[in-house]
């Protein structure tokens, strides 16, 4: 430098001054380059560093959001999936008809699980039961496969493409993604079901495949049940027939019953009749014959009239009885219910039988209110009174005890008559009601009766549509009670 | 003033259906109806509810919209139909149809419409799948300039959109062109956050849609750079609406979606790119979304007390949103208020701004919301 400038020609001191001056700016900018620069650089590379942090943390966030959204999209498409079943379930929870049931495989069934297309074809006849957007031709390639395979599928709970045996099918229909199971009915493959073309974006997964499963499983179990159910509604129609079968038996049983009783009515009627007419007759006679109107008679022969006209009496009494029973059970009877007072009616009817208790030495008690009016027939329900009274001091022993009680409760009045005689067996309680049937005992041996009186007495109180019933202890006693309606403000 | 009623229904038959919104409407318009503008899903046919609606309600113009969902209040209807009537008083509101076919004529009929609401504020526009969105950018750019006021919605997949043309159905574009007076205001929502490095669209097919590099690399490796072992997944279930691309302008990024991978590994988009530009990918975080939604909608209402809400949704943000998108329209509803009708539908893609004096431009991703005071 310093050649060159001397050879410019420039005197040697400013030569050395200026050659001073260029050193130190060469210094001076060779320092500033190194102080002022370099940081720069280093800041440069930091920040360089940093964007590829940077760009090394947005990998990672773009990683972790597909992931996450991917997990989120599946759990979401299970959700849906489950929903759908459920939906399903409740649809045809109550279906039992098999038709109906496989209706229920709509297009929207089957968009729902995620595919296009379906077919349901019956194992036994390859009889199609649904096909949704297949083609005839498509349709005959899934069956001919059936068909080819009955055995193979036997042993398998599902056909995807990637199984071995799904190859051809793959091959033969050109669809990627398809499905094939088999609707099981007890222990039997019933149909088999198949999908196909899902519309799943990113494809069939596991969860198409676990509905689909699911799907067969529980249209083999709806089957079950409608095969439960047909069962049962057969054994139903097979009890239902052999009702009707006996209940027509019954009726014609009852009806023939029903022939026979009235039969047995018009019979009892028109003999008691017939027998009344002739016996009135003779009691008039008997009467006139022992009351000697005719002229006296020998001690025997009157002895002997006597026992006639009673016995003709007994005989009138049941002939009358039995027309009675005859009369209410033809309804050729005419009640006339009206307000009376029952208490008045006990009265006169024991005033009327008390000859005959005083014979016996029998203690009456009558406890009754001074008055209470009921509705009744007063002709009828003294019949019943005096048929009670009679049989009480019929079964009475002498110097027993009779008691005709009259209560109320609410609107009812009970008429009870009690006796302290041998009473009635237990066995026989149930049977004292029915037509000539009289309950062993000494007494009955004893005395003799017609077996009509309480089957009128019942058949008058059932007339006036009360109760009656007997409460009875042997050797104790027996209470006979009837009910009849309080007649209020009379 | 512009007078509004919306009504809904979900009756499974036409008649009926339109019975319904028909009783509805006439509670608030019982003196006359100008313009009725009907989402329906596609449980019902469309020649029949024209009809329909032409006889029971006789509006003036009808415009309706087949959408896969439809928006009502603060809810997303799957089955239904929705219908907002207009009785417009002294405000002007104009109603074209251009078939596809003529297409060509489509700045034709955009000026003769913008002529005959002599000044207007907004335009709405519907394309069926059968338009292709960038002759019809092309179209707008020619006669209304490249920041004109107008949104689309168009459909790629979905055709549906066919209007009735002097009683036969037609394949149409659909055009709507508000008076001065009628006052619209629309914001852009999307959520979307750029992530990582920019990148440089290095080589790109304008006409046939396709980047060919990014970087000077096979445009593809973009995404097997982000998602690393995830990528197979990705293109495998067709995924990559996930993680649209974004270009830088004026400060914000406008969405390139990834329609498919050609096998070149070149993307074939939707969107508006030039060789040149920066970018980066996109992640629609649902946090960001709902807080943006939140702002939006809230500095809205504060600033215009909209009555009506028209919202222009995408299939690929319920796509990716999922039940994420209820959350959303219960939450735009929820500050709107009472007062606010809300009604909308789903379009593939929009055209639009992000807001005036921005270039318009074909996004797939974004929810415009038009607010009608």
């Amino acid at each position: 430098m310093i050649k060159s400038l001397t050879f410019i020609n420039l005197p040697w001191g400013l030569t050395i001054l200026l050659s001073g001056i260029l050193c130190g700016f060469l210094f001076y900018i060779y320092y500033y380059l190194h102080h002022k620069i370099y940081p720069l650089k280093k800041d440069l590379n930091n920040l360089e560093r940093e964007l590829k942090e940077l760009d090394h943390q947005a990998k990672l966030i773009i990683q972790s959001d597909i992931e996450s959204k991917l997990y989120r999209e599946a759990v979401e498409d299970k959700l849906k999936k489950l929903s759908f079943l459920k939906n399903f379930i409740n649809n045809s929870l109550n279906i039992l008809d098999r038709d109906e049931l496989f209706q229920q495989i709509s297009e929207k069934v089957i968009r729902d699980m995620g595919f296009e297309k379906a077919l349901i074809v019956l194992f036994g006849t390859l009889e199609e039961k649904v096909n949704i957007n297949f083609s005839k031709n498509e349709s005959d390639v899934i069956k001919h496969f059936i068909e080819r395979n009955r055995e193979n599928l036997l042993s398998l709970p599902l056909v995807s493409p990637e199984l071995e045996i799904a190859k051809e099918l793959k091959k033969n229909l050109n669809f990627e993604e398809f499905l094939l199971g088999p609707i099981v009915s007890g222990t039997h493959i019933y149909a088999f079901l198949f999908v196909s073309k899902c519309i799943i974006e990113g494809g069939m997964s596991e969860a198409e495949k676990e509905v689909f499963s699911i799907l067969c499983m529980y249209l083999g179990q709806c089957l079950d049940n409608i095969k439960s159910f047909e069962a049962l509604y057969q054994a139903g129609e097979e009890l239902e027939n052999k009702i009707k079968e006996k209940t027509f038996e019954l009726t014609k049983t009852l009806k023939e019953i029903e022939k026979i009783s009235k039969m047995k009515s018009d019979f009892i009627s028109s003999v008691s009749h017939e027998l009344r007419t002739p016996l009135t007759s003779i009691k008039g006679f008997s009467s006139l014959l022992v009351a000697e109107k005719f002229g006296k008679l020998p001690p025997q022969a009157k002895e002997r009239l006597k026992k006639i006209d009673d016995n003709v009496n007994k005989l009138v009494d049941m002939v009358n009885t039995l027309l009675d029973i005859s009369r209410i059970e033809s309804r050729r009877i005419e009640v006339k219910i009206a307000p009376y007072d029952i208490t008045k009616l006990v009265k006169d009817t024991v005033d009327f039988l008390l000859p005959q208790i005083e014979n016996k030495n029998i203690n009456l008690t009558i406890d009754t209110p001074s008055s209470l009016y009921v509705y009744m027939d007063k002709n009828l329900i003294e019949r019943v009174l005096i048929n009670l009274v009679n049989n009480a001091i019929k079964f009475t022993p002498p110097r027993g005890e009779i008691t005709v009680r009259c209560t109320k409760s609410n609107s009812k009045v009970t008429v009870s008559v009690k006796d302290t005689g041998c009473g009635i067996p237990k066995d026989d309680l149930e049977k004292i009601f029915q037509e000539f049937y009289r309950a062993d005992n000494p007494i009955n041996r004893e005395v003799r009766g017609t077996g009509l009186g309480l089957s009128l007495v019942k058949r008058i109180i059932e007339l006036h549509k009360e109760k009656i019933w007997v409460e009875s202890e042997v050797g104790k006693g027996t209470t006979f009670h009837f009910t009849l309606t309080e007649a209020k403000n009379v | 003033m512009v007078k509004f009623s919306l009504a809904f229904s979900d009756k499974t038959r036409e008649e009926e259906a339109i019975k319904e919104i028909s009783l509805k409407t006439k509670y608030v318009l019982p003196r006359k109806i100008d313009f009725a503008l009907i989402f329906f899903t596609p449980h019902y046919r469309s020649t029949l509810l024209h009809y329909i609606v032409s006889i029971t309600m006789q509006p003036e113009n009808i415009v309706q919209i087949c959408t896969p969902f439809l928006i009502y209040e603060n809810k997303i209807v799957e089955k239904g139909v929705v219908c907002v009537c207009m009785e417009l008083g002294d405000e002007k509101l104009g109603v074209d149809f251009v078939k596809t076919q003529q297409i060509s004529k489509i700045e034709v009929s955009l000026r003769r419409l913008v002529k005959k609401l002599k000044r207007y504020t907004y335009l709405f526009s519907f394309l069926p799948s059968s338009i292709d969105p960038y002759t019809y950018l092309h179209g707008i750019k020619l006669s209304l300039g490249k920041y004109a006021k107008i949104l689309c919605g168009g459909y790629t997949l979905y055709s549906e959109s066919s209007q009735l043309i002097k009683g036969e159905e037609e394949d149409s574009i659909t055009l709507i062109g508000l008076g001065e007076n009628i006052k619209v205001f629309h914001r852009k929502v999307n959520g979307f956050l750029p992530l990582g490095e920019s990148f440089t669209f290095t080589k790109v097919d304008e006409e046939r849609r396709l980047i060919l590099e990014i970087d000077n690399k096979p445009a593809i490796e973009i995404y097997r750079k982000y998602l690393g072992d995830k990528f197979e997944i990705l293109k495998k279930n067709e995924l990559f609406y996930l993680y649209p691309l974004g270009t830088k302008s004026n400060g914000n990024y406008k969405l390139v979606s990834i329609k498919e991978i050609l096998g070149d590994e070149s993307l074939f988009y939707l969107g508006n790119i030039s060789p040149g530009e920066k970018g980066k990918i996109m992640v629609l975080k649902e946090n960001l979304l709902l807080e943006n939604t939140k702002k939006v909608v809230e500095e809205e209402k504060n600033k215009y007390s909209p009555r009506l809400v028209i919202i222009f949704d995408s299939m690929v943000r319920r796509k990716i949103l999922k039940s994420k998108d209820n959350e959303e329209k219960y939450l735009i509803k929820e500050i709107l208020g009472k007062e606010t009708k809300v009604v909308g539908a789903y379009f593939d893609y929009h055209i639009g701004s992000r807001e005036a004096f921005e270039e318009l431009a074909i996004e797939e991703g974004n929810m415009y919301l038009t607010f009608w005071q």
